[in-house]
């Protein structure tokens, strides 16, 4: 490795917001044919700094030398011309353009579809892409919008690769494919950036690993002469224990039963489909898939958010038609963060004060809104779950995600409920914040809330929760105890090449053995 | 190929400011605005070529004309006033991102069912004081009720068929207008193209005059405005508007009813609309005419927009802005300009100034060191010994 040639080199780089430094001092070196992870938590100034080579920001100081000379970077298209592609986590890409329209958009010199399309197979073909050129985007799985992506900067002759968070959307087996390709690529002699905050990814893929801590650089490792646990200790600073806590399963008869749920979507098309499952009090039960397969409409549909048909009932209660207040008041409350995170939940340009007083401010009688006694449950869940914000009066949308995170579940569990919806809990959240998070979520199930935990990182899924449910373009692929499952078994679930429910018809995947429902109606009959 | 590349720098970068207090902000303001109107006088005097200071002197005067044996400069009060009434008017929808161009429109129908309810209830009012004020109320209930269905019509369609608030809205000022002149025609018997002054000898249906004319409708706006603050800042009402304006999702979330907060909120801007409507008819004008609230509705919007949705500052820039419109149209009037061209050339300038100045108080210019033009510029200056970039 170290007879390498050096390709791009950051000298000093310094970029500050408000004051508050996102990068400090970052000096990375990148050789010639090597893959280089870049690791940190959320807001270690992972984005900022490939932000910064990419030409979207201008660094405060440092420098950037690409082949041993400065290079001044002020715009993506500088960037390209220096030999830099960058994949952003976003795609972005026209819906309504082929593959191949995408990947020549922009381009100045003149090129016929044809000279494109056989170039873009070529490249294709020789790192072992599978895709079809002439397929239009809005018709593409992500995966296939990722390859779309990756051709299209290779495409521009680039040699240094930054791919940001690639595996967010992927499924294991994609992932694995993605990583083989990236593995040919180095072969090729590209320099590749992987910009991540997955250890086992980091481990699988890299040469060596650069780490961020608020900003600033830590150091880089080899990665064969480092371990998970040492990375850890540098990503977050102090020593974090990997190990989440998994309570004693309490039995209990089903909280939540839902049978024969179908779900729309928004543009009409099926979301959910004949869906079945149950929720026990003092049970997480973990629900698995690919981005955007049915979890934001069922969390909807469960708190009545969107119409669905079937039948959900609690506690052997249908409440099939009940609106959001009723559902509310007999115990089920949600907290969803979904993409925007302040989309729904919270309202970020009120103060926290306001957004904690938005489940309780019906309760107090008369005209005014009662702020006072809000501003001393404002005061109490910031120090309970130890948030950091400059007031109680301060907009919600000036708070780190984790803060907004802690104020949100914070307000959902001040309430005393029975159910618990989660979707994706601890997204964009450090490493601190999220087992904060899970703490919390654990204390819930103590006291026997049955939680209903809608997850993306499958080693968390499997460790956290008693049980998965995996969704495949929203039918129920099969409910597995997470002790007896694996992630391979998972994964292949999720792509819907294993289908329990169709494998094992005779175990009644999703149906209560002690029912409440089917209870109710021996009571009826007799 | 990357060697011989031109190096490219902006000439400056836009920089966020934080760190303006907020009195300097204030100042920074009122300098703007000073300068500004200097400056829009400037305009006045090459235009008039008559002496600067004159024409600044008749426009103070033409804006604070006191009547005969009055005290107080009531025309531009009671301009200050309908202005802020507006503007308070569509607050609380603007608030909740419902935009409400219908303002004008509310308000007409609400002054013209009171002035229906004021021509044929002539007979049954001058039969008592009682029965006068039984009149009275009817006109301001008729009002309220009119300018509530006009301001409702387009939000359950908003809400129900998911329709565009502000084309709605603004069509419906068109119908306003277009029945306002059909009314009054048939209210003439086809003689005339309007009644002209209703109950011009009995007075019946006019609004009691207590120190002037003017003095109890300022009193009812100004008590508006208070209950609006209050509405906005205190109430439930005025929360569930802010989360509905903030994240309408959000608010179904948490379980509002956000049709029925919109509808709601649209009744209480027509209801203030509806009152608006009463004053013109049975306290100011006791008359007619499509054109009869000018365009208070749209410039209302600016206003609003301009002062945050925060009442004080409303009350504020309404009073400059009829201060500024009664001024221009004396030194029109004075110095035979023919029409009131000059006033909207004058009040252009000042809002454009003002926008410009908000840009600065947020932002500020970073200069690029690197860049050649700074450079040229430099070496401009520095051959002459002079220094320095302006700002605003």
């Amino acid at each position: 490795m170290e007879n390498k040639e050096i390709k791009l080199e950051l000298r000093n780089i310094s970029k500050h917001f408000k004051g508050v430094y996102a990068n400090k001092n970052v000096n990375i070196n990148l050789y010639k044919g090597e893959i280089l992870s870049i690791l940190g938590e959320n807001g270690s100034g992972k984005t900022t700094l490939m932000n910064v080579l990419s030409g979207i920001y201008t660094p405060d100081e440092g420098e950037i030398y690409i082949n041993n000379q400065l290079a001044h970077i002020h715009s993506p298209k500088d960037a390209f011309e220096y030999g830099i592609g960058m994949v952003h986590q976003h795609f972005k890409l026209v819906d309504t353009f082929t593959a191949i329209e995408n990947i020549i958009l922009g381009l100045k010199e003149k090129v016929t579809l044809k000279e494109a399309l056989d170039k873009a197979s070529g490249i294709a073909e020789r790192y072992g892409f599978k895709v079809d050129l002439k397929k239009k985007i809005h018709n593409m799985s992500v995966s296939e919008k990722q390859t779309v992506e990756i051709i299209k900067v290779l495409y521009r002759e680039v040699d240094i690769l930054v791919l940001d968070e690639p595996t967010a959307v992927l499924t294991p087996q994609e992932i694995e494919k993605l990583f083989n390709i990236i593995r040919k690529m180095r072969d090729d002699n590209k320099s590749i950036i992987i910009i991540t905050h997955k250890l086992n990814e980091v481990m699988s893929i890299s040469d060596r690993v650069s780490i961020l801590r608020k900003g600033e650089y830590i150091g880089t490792l080899i990665t064969n002469e480092t371990n998970e646990r040492e990375l850890t200790n540098y990503m977050v600073g102090n020593k974090v224990d990997l190990k989440l806590e998994r309570l004693k399963l309490l039995a209990t008869k089903p909280t939540l039963e839902i049978r024969g749920l179908n779900v729309l979507k928004d543009d009409g098309t099926q979301a959910i489909q004949d869906l079945n499952f149950f929720l026990r009090g003092g049970q997480i039960l973990g629900v698995a898939g690919i981005a955007g397969c049915g979890q934001k409409e069922l969390c909807e549909a469960i708190v009545g958010l969107r119409s669905y048909k079937g039948d959900i009932t609690h506690f052997g209660e249908s409440i099939v038609g009940y609106t959001p207040e009723h559902i509310k008041e007999i115990g089920i409350r949600m907290s969803f963060i979904p993409e925007d995170r302040l989309g729904l939940g919270l309202a970020p340009n009120l103060s926290i004060v306001d957004n904690l007083l938005l489940k309780s401010y019906r309760k107090t009688k008369g005209l005014f809104v009662d702020r006072k006694s809000a501003r001393k449950e404002a005061l109490e869940v910031m120090e309970r779950y130890n948030v950091s914000a400059e007031s109680v009066d301060a907009p919600v949308k000036n708070l780190s995600g984790g803060n907004i995170q802690k104020i949100l579940l914070g307000r959902e569990i001040g309430t005393d409920p029975n159910v618990i919806i989660t979707a994706y809990p601890v997204r964009g959240l450090d490493i601190n914040s999220s087992y904060m998070i899970y703490d919390i979520l654990n204390e819930e199930k103590a006291k026997n809330t049955a939680i209903l935990f809608i997850g993306e990182d499958l080693d968390v899924l499997l460790t956290f929760c008693d049980k998965i449910m995996v969704l495949c373009e929203g039918r129920n692929m099969g409910i597995v105890h997470t002790k007896e499952t694996t992630k391979e078994e998972i994964g292949l679930m999720m792509t819907g090449a294993r289908n329990l429910l169709e494998m094992y018809p005779e175990k009644k995947y999703g149906f209560a053995p002690d029912s409440l429902i089917d209870q109710k109606k021996e009571e009826v009959n007799k | 190929m990357v060697e011989d590349r031109k190096v490219r720098t902006p000439l400056f970068s836009i920089v966020k400011r934080d760190d303006l207090p907020k009195y300097k902000a204030i100042i920074i303001r009122i300098a703007t605005f000073i300068a500004t109107f200097f400056f829009a006088m400037l305009i006045c005097f090459f235009v008039i070529k008559e002496n600067y200071f004159e024409i600044i002197g008749t426009l103070f005067k033409g804006a604070t004309v006191v009547s005969k044996g009055k005290i107080l400069p009531w025309r531009l009060l009671m301009d200050t006033a309908l202005l802020l009434a507006f503007a308070i008017a569509i607050v609380a929808p603007f608030k909740m991102k419902y935009w409400n161009m219908g303002a004008n429109g509310q308000v007409l129908v609400g002054a013209l069912a009171a002035i229906v309810v004021m021509f044929f209830m002539e007979d049954f009012a001058v039969k008592s004081t009682f029965n006068n004020v039984i009149v009275i109320i009817l006109m301001l209930l008729a009002s309220i009720l009119a300018s509530v269905i006009w301001a409702v019509i387009p939000a359950i369609f908003k809400v129900f068929f998911k329709t565009n608030e502000t084309l709605f809205t603004l069509m419906m000022n068109y119908v306003a207008s277009g029945l306002v002149g059909y009314v009054n025609y048939v209210l003439a018997q086809g003689k005339k193209e309007s009644p002209g002054i209703v109950n011009a000898d009995s007075q019946a249906g006019w609004f009691p005059v207590i120190v002037d004319k003017y003095f109890l409708p300022i009193i009812i706006i100004l008590l508006i405005t208070v209950v609006i603050y209050f509405y906005i800042k205190k109430t439930k009402h005025g929360y569930e508007i802010s989360v509905v304006g903030d994240s309408i999702n959000t608010a179904k979330y948490v379980g509002m009813n956000t049709k029925k907060i919109i509808i709601r909120t649209l009744i209480v801007s027509g209801i203030i609309c509806g009152i608006i409507g009463f004053i013109y008819s049975s306290a100011i004008n006791h008359s007619i005419d499509p054109n009869t609230c000018g365009s208070l509705g749209f410039t209302a919007v600016l206003v609003a927009w301009l002062s945050n949705f925060s009442p004080i500052i409303i009350a504020g820039i309404s009073f400059v802005l009829s201060f500024l419109t009664l001024g221009t149209s004396k030194v029109s009037s004075t110095y035979r300009l023919g029409n009131n061209d000059l006033s909207n050339v004058i009040i252009g300038l000042i809002f454009f100034a003002i926008l410009i100045c908000e840009f600065f108080i947020r932002f500020k210019l970073k200069f690029n060191q690197e860049n050649n033009m700074y450079k040229a510029i430099k070496k401009l200056f520095s051959k002459k010994r002079k220094g320095g970039v302006e700002e605003c």
